[in-house]
């Protein structure tokens, strides 16, 4: 688990981070979100105790964070292999754990014969893979993962996500930021968001939805949309959609059951609104 | 291609690094055309004048006593090691006992022959010449070759001891800054804390050092060795003495190999030498690991280590100018035998070439010591803020 409690952090008396508090469970995916410079690798590096905070406490067992940087962090002229074992070293990890690990994640991401290349001759994709194994060789209880998805084609993002997922559900805590918000919808369980490093939203991504009127459905714009009698909160045309917008689930529901019943509905979408119309609202 | 000159041209001299080393060398070079002015109004004296010994009849012979203080003489009448007599037109010079004081005396005595040649008539302009490039003058302290060569063989030892290490200092220097624009830095602190990885640097620097000059000396007494066994090296005795005429010099190759017989005492001399060599690589290995951690850029690297090198070398020539037993004892050359950094080599050398007071080695150690500890403290702060860009 953990937890972070009251952290700020000055830069040259500019403050990049006030008061911020959170908790990240085992089990749990936690979505930090925010502008650029809105203090989340600040953030990051704290919690994995590069830098110090000047307030606060962050709770956790350092040995068992992991950490995958935005920038590469890479030896460039020497293989995975070669820098899993000396990081492996550095986490006072045996030959033969640091072995294993490496030979899970190879198999995990489908890295094969890439391993025992210079880490210059990878693609950008491949990096951004191998990046990933080596904040993970010595199975940290903590992950925190900056920007996982860059570099990555679509379907490795996919996959991505996925495996994020399984090992959330393997007991870990995982802590991500990425600007990927469609696959980062679909994977969070919290979320925290950051803006000139204030947190202006925490909490459990459902009720965060249910709060900001985060249910939508789309009827085509040439049925009776009209006629319909039921409460809702807003109403949009969109292309050739009609977006009727609802504050909870039930009333979205409720709205779909009697567009089923009607002959001039031809289509009916029903939809969370997109991460990144929650993350919107809640900075404005 | 010319925007791009100009960008690097930028770059390179237009970092912080650069713009305050420029200024700091300014400085310096302020300080040392105006040392005299500086020296003089702080009221500085870190020579004591030499005293010879001249009778009143003597001393008629000779330049003005200006030109002997401007050389750092002081003639007196009575109780000096080094005297001076004027004989039936010959000079007798008692107790010079190293080549460059005797070289420093020859060159006065030579002036000042010259100058009673020049107020005296001669019958021709050969034996003019001949009387104005010839002074009479006799030593009666030969100096002892084998003490000069051993002399000569051990700067050179730690000379080269210590040309190793300034290269092996930048080394460290140019990890860190690797580390940093690779951004590898990020990982690494996920996994040891700024400190362990600041001695680990200090640490694989000494190690390096340690094992590269084991490593040379084990090559070299090897491969001497077996040379010495060969043939005693005169084949290539023989060799060198084509292209330098050695033993027109009075050097034989007997007489190196009689140099090369070292004592115990010698040894535990030479134990003692590489332990302030070894001290000042630590000091300067801390101070560029420091300065190293707050580069951002490749350029500004490059600004920082260049004028480590000049100073370094500077203080080599210094210990160039002083390499010799008197001069090594006098005020100048035991300051700097305290200085930090510069006590490398000139206590290395005071150490192996005059006796050097118990009470002077530990003081000069101590504060190498306390120098190296106090930098450490001091400047892991900066250390670690400059490590994660802070």
């Amino acid at each position: 688990m953990l937890k972070v409690k009251s952290v700020s952090k000055s830069y040259h008396r500019r403050k990049v981070l006030f008061e911020c508090s959170f908790t990240c469970e085992p089990y749990q995916i936690m979505g930090i979100f925010g502008h650029n410079g809105c203090g989340k690798s600040t953030l990051f590096r704290i919690i994995c105790g590069i830098i110090k905070p000047d307030s606060g406490a962050v709770i956790v067992e350092k040995d068992k964070v992991g950490y995958m940087p935005e920038q590469r962090s890479l030896l460039i002229d020497l293989t995975l292999t070669q820098q899993a074992k000396m990081l492996g070293k550095l986490r006072n990890l045996n030959e033969t754990q640091t072995e294993l690990s490496l030979q899970e994640m190879i198999n995990t991401f489908g890295f094969g014969e890439m391993a025992s290349k210079p880490i210059k001759t990878l693609s950008k994709g491949n990096q951004q893979k191998a990046q990933l194994i080596l904040s993970m060789i010595h199975r940290p209880k903590v992950l925190i993962l900056d920007e996982p998805f860059n570099g990555l084609d679509y379907l490795s993002q996919i996959e991505l996500s996925r495996w994020i997922r399984i090992y959330a559900q393997k007991g870990n805590s995982v802590l991500i930021s990425s600007h990927q918000l469609e696959h980062m919808d679909g994977l969070c369980d919290e979320i925290l968001i950051l803006d000139h490093g204030k947190t202006i939203k925490q909490g459990h991504l459902q009720s965060l939805r249910e709060q900001h009127q985060q249910y939508s459905v789309k009827v085509n714009a040439d049925s009776n949309w009209k006629d319909f009698n039921f409460a809702y909160e807003s109403l949009s045309a969109v292309d050739s959609w009609i977006e009727v917008r609802f504050t909870t689930l039930n009333q979205a529901k409720r709205a779909v059951g009697i567009f089923l019943k009607d002959k001039s509905v031809q289509s009916i979408h029903l939809e969370m609104v997109a991460l990144s119309e929650l993350i919107q609202v809640c900075e404005h | 291609m010319r925007a791009l000159i100009l960008f690097s041209l930028k770059r390179r001299f237009l970092n912080p690094v650069a713009i305050s080393l420029q200024v700091l060398f300014t400085l310096v070079l302020i300080i040392l055309f105006n040392l005299d002015h500086i020296s003089e109004a702080l009221n500085l004296n870190f020579s004591t004048p030499y005293p010879i010994q001249v009778s009143s009849e003597t001393i008629n012979e000779l330049l003005p006593i200006e030109y002997w203080e401007k050389q750092g003489f002081i003639l007196v009448e009575e109780s000096a090691d080094l005297i001076i007599d004027y004989r039936e037109g010959i000079y007798e010079v008692k107790g010079a006992a190293s080549l460059t004081l005797q070289a420093k005396i020859y060159t006065l005595l030579l002036q000042s022959h010259q100058q009673k040649i020049l107020n005296e008539s001669h019958p021709s302009v050969t034996e003019f010449i001949m009387n104005y490039n010839s002074v009479p003058l006799i030593f009666d302290a030969p100096i002892d070759p084998l003490e000069a060569i051993q002399s000569n063989l051990v700067f050179a030892i730690l000379t080269s001891v210590y040309f190793m290490i300034l290269n092996f200092i930048s080394v460290n220097s140019n990890e860190i800054i690797q580390e940093k624009t690779s951004n590898v830095l990020e990982f690494i602190l996920t996994s040891i804390t700024p400190f362990q990885h600041f001695c680990a640097k200090i640490l694989s620097g000494l190690i390096t050092v340690l094992v590269q000059i084991g490593l040379s000396m084990g090559i070299f007494g090897c491969l001497l060795i077996q040379r010495l066994n060969m043939d005693q090296g005169r084949g290539l005795f023989m060799l060198a003495n084509k292209y330098f005429n050695l033993e027109g010099s009075g050097i034989n190759f007997e007489m190196i190999s009689h140099v090369l017989k070292l004592s115990p005492n010698f040894f535990v001399k030479m134990i003692f030498a590489f332990l302030f060599l070894i001290i000042g690589l630590l000091i300067l290995q801390v101070m560029i690991l420091i300065l190293s951690s707050r580069v951002k850029t490749i350029e500004e690297a490059a600004s920082i280590q260049g004028p480590f090198y000049l100073g370094l070398l500077a203080i080599y020539y210094v210990s160039l100018v002083l390499n010799s037993p008197q001069q090594l004892s006098s005020d100048l050359g035991r300051t700097l035998s305290y200085v930090p950094v510069s006590s490398m080599l000139m206590m290395g050398m005071r150490i192996l070439s005059t006796n050097v007071a118990h009470d002077e080695l530990s003081l000069s150690l101590l504060i190498s010591f306390l120098t190296l500890f106090g930098i450490m403290f001091c400047g892991f702060h900066w250390y670690r803020k400059g490590l994660v860009n802070e």
